[in-house]
């Protein structure tokens, strides 16, 4: 084509400009006509057939009582455990299964089996507890008499502050504060027809222990044990298509939520006796259809949006204002809430790019809360006292936010030093409207940049920063006096603010060596500049390392750490005005985690030490010229472990191990030391005391291994 | 006739500026990746596998056989009934096995992961062909796709198990580029991650999710809701941060305070709190501890000695959240 011919020719060298652009994008794509795969035998691929097996079984010993130590692990008390555990699999040419076993002998125990026909069907049914053990150091005098009763011993002595509670000591038991948690899953897929897969699932979970409750008479209270029984069957059903070109998929899911107990009451302590009422969570249901759908296009775009329609429902029975007889009993304007919010997630996303040095992204999301609880007057009774004599409507709380993400990525290939760096820009915004808050609308705008560098393929730089600023657009302050607030405060999730933010992660592999290092820098400082009285500074800096080196094919080694500061102020006003006291805040937290690994594949033994520190400081300082002056002590948590694994490989069958785990934990709390049952003139707690623990957990078994040699999952040259 | 002439050249140097740019616009490593001149036409072998195993016969290699990439009853398995076996994956692999001219290396076939020579979104191609339906709808749009994470930086084929498939390992992979989060989880106080009994897809959802924090659900508290269903709902009182945002006052990846609160009590509800009274009494050391007057308001649960309903109430009552 003669470019000089021809006024309109110059017209067609731009488009034809773009399509070489994408016709040489495209070009890696080369079509390779399909081989005759009728030869292919893979006579020497060897599939897995029959069983397989890997069980432990032994026993573990645990040198104290922490229930910390046994959060989630079922290790809480001094004592000899069952160790049993394992995986195996199944396979013919058809079907196949899994199964895994972890801690069989204690109260973490799970086990998980799943299976199908690949390709055409998967099941999957699992099982497993969760303890969660919070305090093994409380006391109280309460003695649950029914599900929803809590009792005095007889010969209580009532007072008006606890140091007149002259049964007390002889009136405690020991009452632990924890939950187990029991889990049981059936779910399954099936892929039958191409390109669909229908899947299924269905989870029971119950819950059952004692929690903490405060429960209070006017200004005197006591911290209850509070039983908890309560169970969340969820189910959800969802059919997915998915091809080259489009990914498409309707999904139910529903969540159901059941109490046992209605109520939690319980005697007074104090004088004037009686007993309290305490309201329980109210048995709900939530229930969300959604339809998700993409399609990639050939320049390349992808765009996909999404829907999501929601309702949560809860109609429990009301309880009566007050349980106190001696109070004339209202009736209440319903007997139950039939509260109701729906809810509505919308997405719309697109990532394309048109030529091969820019990309563009845009999302625009919409979330709405609409809660459609009718509203009523109530006229509350006082912690079961006297009425307060005022009605007040209940307020059901909505919002709608709409958020907005722009970027444009940028990849500049003019010479060989600039193509390893990625450039991008963005913008975000944020409008929310709420309803029956001091700040009606508020919008949030941000703007950040980012530099990404590849100097090479196993090597990336990463700095990204920018700045936010939200604006309420108005702080509504009848709203706040009709609350009774200071009008010179500004709730931090209201509150006009500016942050800025900076982020730098780096990670590479050292050409040749298998040796890696990683690092992740954060730090963002947020201003309420507009606040006088509320939240009025966050910082916050983390820091994060870790280095991996494979020094042979028997031996490795790791080191990872990192810190973390976080400061914040605080003002407000003890005289209803302007501030006169303020609250500094600095949290602190370091880590490092490191250990070795020696597994020798070919030999008989293997190996694994890891040891880990980590230390949390938390210091305040509460300033005030009505008061006084001075810091806390600092919180602290340290936690100082270790582990050593040793395995033997007796036989082909048979591996002897050992692993033997030294933990010790400290912390110190204000809030908890020194503060016996009867500490707080006006609050009976339960004495829990920080954690601090030090011991040793042994736990020797057996493994037992069959259905062919197991091969280690490798780092395969892949 | 010169304008046009100049605009004509214009146009044309900015076709060939353009198609250059996209020729080479991934990264080196794709040109890398290629065959040194003169290239060869892509071609698979005569035996599929049969070949590749005459020398990639590593237990790690073979482990594949153990997972459900090995399965020959899964029609749509790599190793399914006239499907492509390795060269599924790893692209043609005829030019790999000849052995190269004197000098020359050998032609390489695609490598997955993070240190490969081949782009991301080459790596990725070969795994999407077959996984559609499992990257659902929100994968091509987040941030691990834009970010050209390949597939094989956080999943192993090659392996009986997966080791981001198990709740137990996952926190370690995710943690190789997600180190602050991992340090996070160490804190006193924080979901049961460490101790193996929870892992990041309990909140997170990579493939699928449609939210930036790439959450499993809809949104924060909805993701919270899976476990803390007592938490949600919905009252007759509400309080309106915790039907907003859980993340207002508590930290999900862990905290050195209990709860994973964010800021100790009773500080963090007087950032919101200002009423006369109580409410906005300064809670000082020498006020508030043992050693002074023992305050209610510092001391125990502090507001939460009274204020337990602090999620929210369902008593006709609990307006003030007591009750």
């Amino acid at each position: 084509m003669s470019m000089s011919s021809h006024p309109t020719r110059w017209l067609f060298a731009l488009p034809a400009a773009m399509t070489a652009t994408l016709v040489t994008t495209r070009a890696d794509a080369q079509e390779v006509p399909p081989p005759d795969t009728s030869n292919w035998k893979c006579e020497q691929c060897p599939f897995d057939r029959g069983h397989r097996g890997e069980y432990d079984v032994g026993a573990s010993y645990v040198s104290d009582d922490a229930a910390r130590f046994g959060n989630a692990t079922g290790y809480d008390e001094e004592g000899g455990y069952v160790v049993a555990a394992g995986t195996g699999s199944y396979a013919s040419d058809t079907y196949r299964a899994r199964w895994e076993i972890e801690d069989l002998g204690v109260d973490s125990r799970s086990v998980t089996l799943e299976g199908g026909e690949a390709g055409t069907y998967g099941y999957r049914v699992d099982y497993s507890e969760l303890p969660y053990r919070r305090y093994d150091t409380t006391q109280t005098v309460f003695r649950r008499s029914t599900d929803e009763l809590l009792e005095l011993p007889a010969g209580w002595v009532a007072a008006g502050t606890t140091d007149g509670f002259t049964a007390l000591e002889a009136s405690l038991v020991d009452r632990d504060i924890g939950t187990d948690r029991q889990s049981l899953g059936i779910g399954g897929d099936y892929r039958g027809v191409e390109r669909v897969r229908i899947e299924a699932d269905y989870r029971r979970t119950e819950r059952e222990g004692w929690g903490l409750a405060g429960a209070s008479f006017f200004n005197s209270s006591a911290l209850l044990p509070a039983p908890i029984d309560d169970r969340t069957d969820t189910a959800s059903v969802a059919a997915i298509y998915g091809d080259q070109r489009w990914t498409a998929s309707l999904s139910w899911t529903g969540s159901f939520y059941d109490d046992s107990l209605g109520e939690l009451r319980w005697d007074n302590p104090y004088l004037g006796g009686g007993q309290g009422a305490l309201s329980t969570a109210p048995d709900s249901d939530a229930q969300t259809i959604a339809l998700d759908a993409a399609y990639r296009f050939d320049s390349p775009t992808t765009v996909s949006v999404s829907a999501a329609f929601g309702e949560m429902r809860q109609d429990d029975m009301l309880l009566p204002y007050t349980i106190n007889s001696a109070i004339p009993l209202r009736p209440l304007p319903r007997d139950s809430v039939d509260a109701q919010v729906d809810t509505l997630h919308v997405e719309a996303r697109v990532v394309s790019q048109p030529w091969s040095f820019l990309r563009l992204r845009g999302v625009y999301r919409y979330d709405d809360r609409d809660n459609r609880t009718p509203v009523e007057q109530w006229t509350r009774t006082i912690t079961d006292l006297f009425d307060s004599g005022e009605a007040e409507a209940n307020r059901p709380y909505s919002f709608r936010r709409n958020v907005l993400e722009l970027s444009a990525a940028t990849r500049l290939s003019r010479y060989d030093w600039l193509k390893r760096f990625e450039f991008e820009a963005g913008y975000d915004r944020i409008d929310i409207d709420r309803s029956l808050q001091e700040v009606a609308e508020g919008t949030e705008e941000s703007g950040w940049g980012r530099v990404r560098w590849r100097p090479l393929p196993d090597a990336e730089v990463t700095l990204r920063g920018g700045i936010a600023r939200r604006d309420p657009n108005d702080y509504d302050l009848t709203v706040a006096q009709a609350n009774g607030q200071n009008p010179l405060l500004r709730k931090y999730t209201l509150a006009y603010r500016f942050r800025d933010f900076a982020e730098l992660r780096a990670r590479a592999g050292w050409p040749g060596l298998p040796i890696t290092f990683g690092t992740e820098l954060f730090y963002s400082t947020t201003d309420y500049s507009e606040s006088s009285l509320g939240l009025t500074k966050h910082d916050d800096r983390r820091f994060a390392a870790d280095f991996t080196w494979a020094i042979n094919d028997r031996l490795s080694t790791y080191l990872q750490g990192g810190y973390a500061d976080q400061a914040l102020a605080l003002f407000n006003s003890e005289s209803f005005g302007a501030a006169d006291w303020s609250s500094q805040q600095r949290d602190r937290f370091r880590t490092l985690d490191g250990g070795v690994r020696f597994a020798d594949t070919k030999g008989r033994f293997d190996a694994n030490l890891s040891l880990r520190y980590a230390r949390g400081t938390s210091a305040i300082d509460v300033a005030s010229t009505v008061s006084g002056a001075g810091p806390y002590p600092d919180l602290q948590t340290k936690l100082v472990g270790g582990e050593l694994e040793i395995g033997y490989r007796w036989s082909e069958a048979l591996d002897l191990r050992m692993a033997l785990r030294y933990e010790d934990f400290s912390s110190s709390d204000w809030a908890l030391q020194g503060v016996e049952s009867a500490t707080i003139p006006t609050v009976l707690t339960l004495g829990a005391d920080p954690d601090d623990y030090d011991l040793y957990q042994l736990t020797l078994s057996v493994r037992y291994s069959f259905g062919g040699p197991a091969p280690k999952a490798q780092e395969g040259d892949e | 006739m010169k304008s046009f002439r100049c605009s004509s050249m214009l146009a044309v140097l900015a076709a060939m500026i353009l198609s250059t740019d996209a020729r080479s616009a991934e990264p080196a490593a794709e040109k890398a990746a290629e065959p040194a001149a003169p290239a060869p036409k892509p071609a698979y072998t005569r035996s599929g596998a049969d070949t590749c195993l005459g020398c990639h016969d590593d237990a790690g290699m073979l482990a594949i056989f153990r997972g459900p990439h090995g399965v020959p009853s899964n029609p749509n398995s790599p190793f399914g009934h006239g499907k492509l076996q390795c060269e599924a994956c790893h692209g043609p692999g005829a030019a790999h096995v000849k052995k190269p001219p004197s000098g020359q290396q050998r032609q390489p076939v695609i490598r997955f992961g993070a240190a490969s020579q081949a782009p991301a979104a080459v790596q990725n191609r070969m795994c999407s062909t077959c996984h559609q339906t499992d990257l659902g709808s929100g994968w091509h749009a987040s941030v691990h796709a834009t970010d050209e994470v390949p597939c094989a930086s956080c999943h192993r084929s090659h392996t009986a198990s997966d080791p981001v498939l198990k709740v137990a390992t996952q926190p370690d992979v995710c943690a190789t580029c997600h180190s602050v989060a991992r340090n996070d989880q160490h804190r006193a106080y924080a979901h049961p991650i460490d101790q193996g009994k929870m892992s990041c897809t309990g909140c997170h959802s990579v493939h699928k999710s449609t939210n930036d924090p790439l959450l499993k659900q809809r949104s924060i508290n909805d993701t919270c809701y899976q476990c803390h269903a007592d938490k949600r709902g919905p009252f007759l009182w509400e309080h309106a941060p915790v039907a907003e945002d859980c993340t207002a006052c508590h930290a999900p990846h862990g905290s050195i305070h209990p709860g994973m609160l964010t800021l100790r009590g009773p500080m963090l509800c007087q950032s919101c709190h200002s009423q006369a009274g109580h409410p906005s009494m300064a809670p000082t050391a020498a006020n508030g501890l043992p050693g002074g007057s023992r305050s209610q308001y510092v001391l125990g649960m502090n507001c939460l000695n009274c204020h337990s309903k602090v999620h929210g109430s369902n008593h006709p009552s609990g307006s003030t959240l007591m009750r």
